[in-house]
């Protein structure tokens, strides 16, 4: 019982994670259909930032997550503004490649500044110790953070749904000359739709590496997603919060009844399963050709 | 985007036809002295110039058979430092089982093609990208399966392969490798270019290009792109059979993602849909480390971070390459070799009015 209450909330955890890395991809492919291959660079960006400047400087906590979500967002932006305009309306094909090569480029420069090393970012107001419930300890830190990070998603969701911004970044993903007729300024969207994104990418980041500790692992934690992404549907803004809990849930169950070796492999497996079965996924829209 | 990738050889246009034959005339011309160049390489190399020989002619055969996939049918893998660690594991297994080189070379051939099949079959039958998803699952469940194999066997340490060509020096092995891999190499480039320009080929191009029309000219499109996706698997996976005779050591944290991208870069840099642009791309891939190796400690005297400079730039060229040159390195050559061999009617007239 203590066991099954442990892996829950750890599931909960993960699963608000793998929400917020989903709906930054969403949100970007809704509205540029650029699938973002780099996510989890921006993710670990972020939290290395935020690590050194804490470990090393001594910064206030708050003021570099501030500084490094800003950050972040601003790469995101200039990303889209420098390269990935261009290739706005090509096929996805296109934008997945551009990506994946942003990420090796990444993945060098940051191997460079930040080293081989391991960082740690402690939020020191954040309660310590753990409930004690039916002889299960649930780390109090850790249920804080999985809540922030639901709370965050959900915000963020909501935004895109119901508001007049969030309309607009849907209308311009949609047809992006009838949204442009509509006098909505089409490549600002674009852009501001990349920068969300990113910094949606970079908290998650920045959350993941409080709870654990921050090293070149985040990266591929970007890619775990996918299957996430897969499960809610490519195209649906609340699927990948959905998804992401399912995901996050399946992986602490693997990870305590088979062993945490096989995470990735039953999150991959659940991803092949949705490609042979449903490819829109639980939410998305049925836009599957089969040939 | 892909109209300049391929050569437009109009035949029924006399001049185009004879541009055609001198740059095919210059191209066999250029195979030659490439050919003589390697066999005076082989027989001259040291050790260390025949092992980074031996990796270029490795990587031909996996960025032949990914240009095939990507360039020729336009579907995007990640999966092939998934399909190497899958070829590498096979020798393993068959070594151990008793089934001797070189018969677990044709092992890691099926089980390539089988694989690729079972991990491909779902994605392609769907229009669009989800290739690239389904390959990413492969990375990830393939290398865990392997590293879980390797821990219960013999530990983290890795599988010892024996070596080949026993009887000779380092150099002495590296240079019948040199040989029995360029065979390889040659064998691969003569299958992708017949399967490419056979009617298989040209529907493979059609699916790419036009994936809508393809069925209503009765190509079976699901079929195609799994057979395409089967030989190309199949080729990687023998590849890195050979990659562990060589190196005659295996271990499953070689086959990272970051693999599977420097792939994606030679099809990039190289030229999507050409043969030469394979070739090209495998060479500059696999030479980067060392070039920036030796002009990093030539120019700051130390090579501290070669590896992750070489990251950096082919990952920028990938980036580079897909915004401003879809056709690569082979695309401007095949430009270049218009530009100056085609026959320009202007010339002739204007020498006889400077007589």
């Amino acid at each position: 019982m203590a066991e099954l209450i442990v892996t829950l909330f750890e599931g909960v955890s993960l699963g608000g994670t793998y929400a917020l890395i989903a709906l930054g991809i969403i949100i970007i492919f809704r509205a540029t259909h650029t699938f973002n291959f780099a996510h989890g660079e921006f993710m670990l960006l972020a939290a290395y930032l935020v690590a050194k400047w804490q470990t090393e400087w001594h910064v206030p906590v708050l003021l570099t997550t501030a500084v490094g979500l800003a950050v972040v967002a601003a790469v995101g932006w200039l990303l889209f503004r420098i390269v990935l305009q261009r290739i706005v309306g090509a096929s996805t094909f296109v934008g997945v490649i551009a990506t994946l090569g942003f990420a090796a480029m990444a993945d060098g420069i940051m191997s460079i500044i930040f080293g081989p090393g391991e960082y740690n970012i402690t939020y020191s107001f954040l309660p310590s110790g753990s409930w004690v419930w039916d002889g299960a300890h649930v780390s109090k830190e850790m249920v804080v953070l999985a809540i922030v990070d639901l709370v965050v998603a959900g915000a963020a969701a909501a935004y895109i749904s119901y508001t007049r911004v969030g309309a607009r970044v849907r209308a311009a993903g949609q047809d992006a000359l009838l949204a442009s007729q509509g006098a909505i300024n089409v490549h600002r969207i674009y852009a501001g739709s990349w920068a969300v994104g990113c910094a949606l990418a970079g908290f998650a980041g920045i959350v993941y590496g409080a709870s654990n500790v921050v090293s070149t692992d985040i990266t591929s934690l970007g890619l775990v997603a996918f299957p996430a992404i897969l499960l809610g549907g490519l195209d649906s803004i609340g699927g990948s919060i959905v998804g992401g809990i399912i995901v996050g849930m399946v992986q602490a169950f693997t990870a305590t009844y088979l062993g945490g070796q096989w995470i990735d492999v039953t999150a991959y497996s659940l991803l092949l399963v949705v490609i042979l079965l449903k490819p829109s996924g639980l939410f998305g829209t049925e836009t599957v050709v089969r040939v | 985007m892909k109209q300049d990738v391929i050569p437009a050889s109009n035949v029924s246009d006399p001049a185009a036809g004879r541009t055609e034959l001198r740059r095919r005339l210059v191209l066999a011309v250029g195979a030659l002295l490439v050919a003589a160049y390697l066999l005076w390489t082989i027989e001259t190399g040291s050790s260390y110039t025949l092992y980074i020989l031996n990796s270029i002619l490795l990587a031909i055969m996996g960025s032949a058979a990914l240009n095939m996939l990507q360039g020729t049918a336009g579907l995007i893998s990640i999966g092939n430092a998934a399909f190497l660690c899958v070829g590498a594991f096979t020798t393993v297994v068959s070594l151990r089982a008793g089934l001797g080189y070189p018969f677990d070379l044709i092992a890691a051939l099926v089980t390539g093609a089988l694989l690729g099949g079972l991990v491909g079959l779902p994605a392609l039958r769907i229009r669009g990208f989800y290739l690239a998803f389904a390959t990413l699952a492969a990375q990830f469940i393939f290398t865990q399966l392997a590293q879980t194999y390797e821990t219960h066997e013999v530990g983290s340490s890795g599988f010892v392969v024996p070596l080949q060509f026993l009887g000779q020096t380092l150099a002495g092995q590296q240079r019948s490798w040199a040989f029995v891999l360029t065979g390889f190499a040659v064998v691969t480039l003569i299958l992708v270019r017949l399967l490419s320009t056979c009617r298989l080929g040209r529907a493979w191009r059609l699916i790419r290009d036009h994936e809508t029309i393809a069925p209503s000219l009765g190509i079976p499109v699901a079929r195609y792109k799994v057979v395409a996706f089967m030989i190309s698997s199949a080729l990687i996976s023998m590849e890195g059979a050979l990659a562990a005779h060589l190196s005659g050591y295996v271990t499953s944290d070689s086959f990272t993602l970051a693999v599977a991208i420097s792939y994606l870069a030679m099809v990039m840099i190289g030229g999507q849909d050409s043969i030469l642009g394979s070739v090209i791309g495998a060479i500059v891939v696999i030479g980067l480390p060392y070039l920036t190796q030796n002009v990093m400690s030539g120019i700051a005297g130390s090579s501290q971070y070669a590896p992750q400079f070489s990251e950096v730039l082919y990952g920028a060229l990938i980036v580079i390459f897909i915004l401003y040159s879809p056709g690569g390195i082979a695309g401007w050559l095949h430009k270049g070799f218009n530009l100056i061999l085609r026959e320009r009617p202007g010339a002739a007239a204007s020498t006889a009015r400077l007589d």
